[in-house]
Parts: structure tokens; C-alpha cells; sequence
């Protein structure tokens, strides 16, 4: 099952290598992307079988063999873990709609309202890319300031919408 | 004389005179281990020429991919890693290189070299007719801003607004300059560019983000990323090092009348000035690199992922290297300073650097008799930037 999931990861256009594996009684798959942005949302659609979470990473550390270094692939499993809140649904169309692009932009399934921009791996660019997407989607320019002061995602959610309004 | 300085503090550099500090290391110890006072992660200061120029051509042992300044490194490494030219080594970096060689090399830089020695002589005339001004911002500021907006492709109408936000990313006039406003600035910046390029896509023009955003290495284009931040790369290269050297240039030649008078008389020649020019200045005071794998340097051991900060302001003025160091000499020769940076990583913007601060001591030579200071000159506050902000003259 997981060497499937592994192949099928392996063979997407969008993927660059792979390493899949089953940690606490869940199916977690290790990917790193092919090019700068990978959407797991569409990954997911485009698998027969679909690990139980995915963990996105720079590049997959290796062992001495060669093979993927298990521990540190852990950790860094453990590490992501950490930095999440507890799930909270977003709760109207902005948070949704700001929730699939941060999980689209972080690499990060299941963005939830409490979630944090920055604690989750949010940088200068990514925060530049938010801009551009509230620019053509929503028709505002939102100043960075606002991005880094408002960084958890029901209050960027909310500062948005005023400035829509306004 | 203590070795307790915190490199990392932004106003040390701009109100200290660290020379002693700098000798006393060279000689003392010149492979340091330095633990900042915020506690953050420590890391070697290296201050001789040889050892900085030897790390600077040692791409075995040490890369630019993590991040090639003090704060970036300290910080956990920087979000443009291997996505800026400065900061991708191997293949891609020499990719992305020669696509922008054509635009920088000595007779890429010449398509601007004839507006850029008007406008050098233009704005000393102003600065001649109105008898005061204030140098580094009159003169020095938008020589450099003029060239690489004109390159970029960035029009008249932004450059100004580009010039405020790009002088208060990695630095700023006033001691109290948070790491928010630096944030802010850098992201505004990345954002003008993200924009800029997805306009070039469609309606490409004769510059740089053009030629980046067609450009193809080993047949696929550059990356999103990889286009914005070589932009901004440029922008902060192009702009702000050289505007340090053209107004400490004009410092140093009122400091040093004798000097001033080798250069109006031509007894030196613009060349050779240009070169203790920028070994004088250095703007970039420090570069950064990160060990890869163990290496002994010195006679210490420096291990694998330590941060090593590469002292430009000690090494050019190392005594082993320079005779008098400390001596601002227009005639220096051989004058081989780490000013530019040197390896694979040399500074790409030096034809440009050299053009610009040349068309500006030429025209101080040719058009004004003497200089004079006319109130105090200041200094910008970075760890990293170094330089004046401020250098009010009266010129006749």
C-alpha cells in the first residue's frame, strides 16, 4: 500500500521525489515538489490511493545508503505538528477562500482559522503572492503591514473584508 | 581594547570607529568565534585578507545557499535561498549569471554609460549653481538609481518611491528602525516586481525583467521566484552600495585635500582613483557564508553548518596587504581590495559600480575648484550596509 502510493507520487508531473510511510497508525506521505508550488489539493484528486496526511518538504533527507533518513523525516513530521493549532473550520467564504491559498502557498492541508501565516512556514514572497491573488480575485491592494500584523487567519480573513467593503 | 563588541548591533558600526577593534583582531585572533548578546546563534568572524579572499574562492567548503548575511544566516537562512543569483551556487548560479553578463559586462553597462556621465556632470552643475548641497543625496543617490531603473526597466515615475523603500530595507537613517518597517519595505519591493514581470510577460520591452522573464536555461524558463528576487537583488545591489562609495568618495577628497589636489591636477588617474575609491568605502562592510563540511582555517576548526561573516571594512585595510592602510591614496598600487567581493560570487554590478563612480570623480575634476564640508555628515545604521546618508558640501 504505501510502495503504491509512493509509485504513483513518484510517476506526477508535480512531484520530485517521494518517500511514504505509516506513523502512529496513519499513511503519511513525504513530498517534495517539482517545481515552486505544489498543490496537494489536486494531488490528492489525482491519486487512485491517497496517503492519510502529506508533508511537503525542500528536499528529502537521505541516510547514508541512500535511502530516506526515516528519523529526521519524523521529526520533521513532528516539527509541522507542533507548529498547527488545533483545527478550527473557517467559518465564512473569505476564510475559505484566504484557507485554500495558504494551503496551496504553504503547502499545508487543512488550514484551519487559528492557523498562524508565518509560524507555518510564510515568507516575504508568499505574502507577496497573497497580495497579488486579493488584487485579482477581490480587487484590493492590501498594504504588507496588514499581512504581517493580522498573520493568523480568521483576523487576515476579517481585515480583508473591511477593506473590501470599504 | 575589548573583543566584547556585538557585531550584530546596527548602531555599533555607524557611531564607532572599530579600526583599533578590527587590528586587534587581525592580529590577535584572527579566526573568531563571536556570541552575540541576544543569545541567537553565534558564528566566526574572519578579518584578514587572506583568510576573507580565501573563503570568498572556496566554493568546496563553503556556500552562499543558506543565505550570505549576518542577519539572514542568524535567522535561520534566507527565503530567497537558491533563488537569487548571489544566493544559488553550482550550474543554475552560472546559468542565471551569463544571462545577465550580457547586460553587465564592461560593454553591456556602456549602453548607459553616456547618460550616466550627463547626468553626473548635470547634477554637479546644480550642485555648483545653487553652491550647497547635500552630496550623498543630491549626487550620490541618483546616479545609481537613474542606471539600474534604467536597466530594469523601471519608469521615471516610481524610481523615487523604489529609492525610499529600498534605502530602509537592510538599512536606515535613523537608529530606530524596526524589523517591521525593513519587512514592509522588502515586501512592497518584491510586490512592484512580482507586478512589473507579469506585465513584461505580455508586453515585453528592451530590459532586464523582460530578458529575465524570457530567458530559458537548459529549455524552461526562469522560476517566478527565481525573476523577483534577482530583481530585487539588483535593485538593492545596484542602488544602494555605489550611492556609499560616490558620497564617502566625495568625503574622503575634502578630509584629504592633498588627494584632491592629485586628482584636479591629474597626477592619478581616474582609474586608480576609482579603485581606493571603493577599497576606502566599502560599502558592504561583511559577507556570509555557511561551512559545509568541516574545515580548519587559522589553525581553528570550523564545523560543518557554522555561520562564517567574511570582515570586507578589516580586510582592506589589512597592513600585511596595504602599506599604510589607514591612508586614503588615490595612486595606490596595487590596490587588489575585497571591496567587489571575489570568487564566483564577484560582485556582478562592478563595470557599473566602477562606470558610475568614475563619471562622478571625473566630473568633480573637470568642473569644480574646490570643496568644502558645510555641516555634519551622517552615516546610515545597518550591520551589513555601511556608508553616508548625509554629506553636506559647498562647492566652487
Amino acid at each position: 500500500m504505501t510502495q503504491d502510493i509512493e509509485r504513483s507520487l513518484r510517476d506526477h508531473a508535480s512531484v520530485g521525489s517521494a518517500a511514504v510511510t505509516v506513523e502512529d497508525d496513519r499513511v503519511v506521505a513525504f513530498v517534495v515538489p517539482a517545481a515552486e508550488s505544489l498543490s496537494l489539493r489536486e494531488l490528492r484528486t489525482a491519486l487512485a490511493d491517497t496517503p492519510d496526511e502529506f508533508v511537503v518538504l525542500p528536499a528529502l533527507p537521505l541516510a547514508g545508503d541512500g535511502t530516506p533518513d526515516w528519523a529526521e523525516l519524523s521529526r520533521s513530521r513532528g516539527d509541522l505538528r507542533r507548529r498547527r493549532q488545533p483545527y478550527v473550520a473557517p467559518r465564512n467564504d473569505m476564510e475559505r477562500y484566504l484557507a485554500g491559498l495558504w494551503e496551496d502557498l504553504l503547502g499545508v492541508e487543512d488550514i484551519g482559522a487559528d492557523d498562524d501565516f508565518f509560524t507555518l512556514g510564510g515568507h516575504s514572497l508568499l505574502a507577496v503572492r497573497i497580495r497579488m491573488r486579493l488584487q485579482r480575485d477581490h480587487g484590493v491592494t492590501v498594504p504588507p503591514e496588514v499581512l504581517f500584523e493580522n498573520s493568523v487567519l480568521h483576523e487576515q480573513a476579517a481585515v480583508v473584508e473591511s477593506m473590501r467593503e470599504a | 581594547m575589548t573583543l566584547a563588541l556585538d557585531l550584530t548591533d546596527r548602531v555599533l558600526h555607524s557611531t564607532e570607529d572599530l579600526s583599533e577593534f578590527w587590528r586587534d583582531l587581525r592580529h590577535n585572533n584572527p579566526v573568531h568565534w563571536l556570541d552575540p548578546t541576544d543569545g541567537g546563534p553565534g558564528f566566526w568572524v574572519l578579518t584578514t585578507y587572506e583568510h576573507v579572499s580565501a573563503v570568498y574562492r572556496d566554493t568546496k567548503h563553503f556556500t552562499s545557499e543558506r543565505g550570505n548575511v549576518m542577519d539572514a544566516l542568524r535567522a535561520g537562512g534566507d527565503s530567497a535561498a537558491k533563488r537569487m543569483l548571489s544566493l544559488t551556487d553550482g550550474p543554475r548560479h552560472a546559468g542565471i549569471r551569463s544571462i545577465l553578463m550580457k547586460t553587465f559586462s564592461k560593454r553591456g553597462v556602456e549602453q548607459v554609460g553616456t547618460r550616466i556621465r550627463s547626468v553626473a556632470r548635470s547634477l554637479v552643475e546644480s550642485a555648483l549653481a545653487a553652491g550647497e548641497c547635500d552630496f550623498a543625496k543630491d549626487v550620490a543617490a541618483p546616479i545609481p538609481l537613474m542606471a539600474i531603473c534604467d536597466l530594469l526597466g523601471v519608469p521615471e515615475e516610481d524610481r523615487w518611491r523604489i529609492f525610499d523603500l529600498t534605502s530602509s530595507m537592510v538599512a536606515s537613517e535613523t537608529p530606530d528602525h524596526t524589523q517591521k518597517d525593513a519587512w514592509r519595505n522588502k515586501n512592497e519591493v518584491l510586490f512592484y516586481f512580482a507586478n512589473m514581470a507579469e506585465g513584461r510577460r505580455v508586453e515585453p520591452r528592451d530590459d532586464i525583467v523582460s530578458l529575465l522573464t524570457a530567458a530559458q536555461i537548459e529549455n524552461a524558463g526562469l522560476t517566478e521566484d527565481e525573476i523577483i528576487f534577482n530583481c530585487y537583488s539588483l535593485i538593492l545591489g545596484g542602488g544602494e552600495t555605489t550611492r556609499m562609495s560616490i558620497g564617502g568618495a566625495v568625503l574622503a577628497l575634502i578630509q584629504n585635500p592633498s588627494q584632491w589636489q592629485a586628482l584636479k591636477s591629474g597626477a592619478v588617474s581616474i582609474d586608480s582613483a576609482v579603485e581606493e575609491v571603493l577599497r576606502w568605502t566599502t560599502p558592504s562592510m561583511h559577507m556570509a557564508r555557511t561551512a559545509l563540511s568541516d574545515v580548519e582555517i587559522g589553525g581553528k576548526l570550523i564545523r560543518a553548518g557554522d555561520i562564517v561573516t567574511l570582515w570586507n571594512v578589516s580586510a582592506n585595510r589589512d597592513e600585511t596587504v596595504f602599506d599604510s592602510p589607514d591612508t586614503f591614496d588615490l595612486a595606490r598600487t596595487p590596490n587588489k581590495h575585497v571591496t567587489l567581493g571575489g570568487g564566483s560570487h564577484f560582485c556582478l554590478g562592478a563595470h557599473l559600480a566602477r562606470l558610475e563612480i568614475n563619471a562622478v570623480l571625473t566630473a568633480l575634476r573637470d568642473m569644480v575648484s574646490g570643496m568644502e564640508l558645510a555641516g555634519e555628515p551622517r552615516r546610515i545604521y545597518s550591520n551589513f550596509l555601511g556608508g553616508v546618508c548625509h554629506v553636506p558640501v559647498s562647492l566652487r
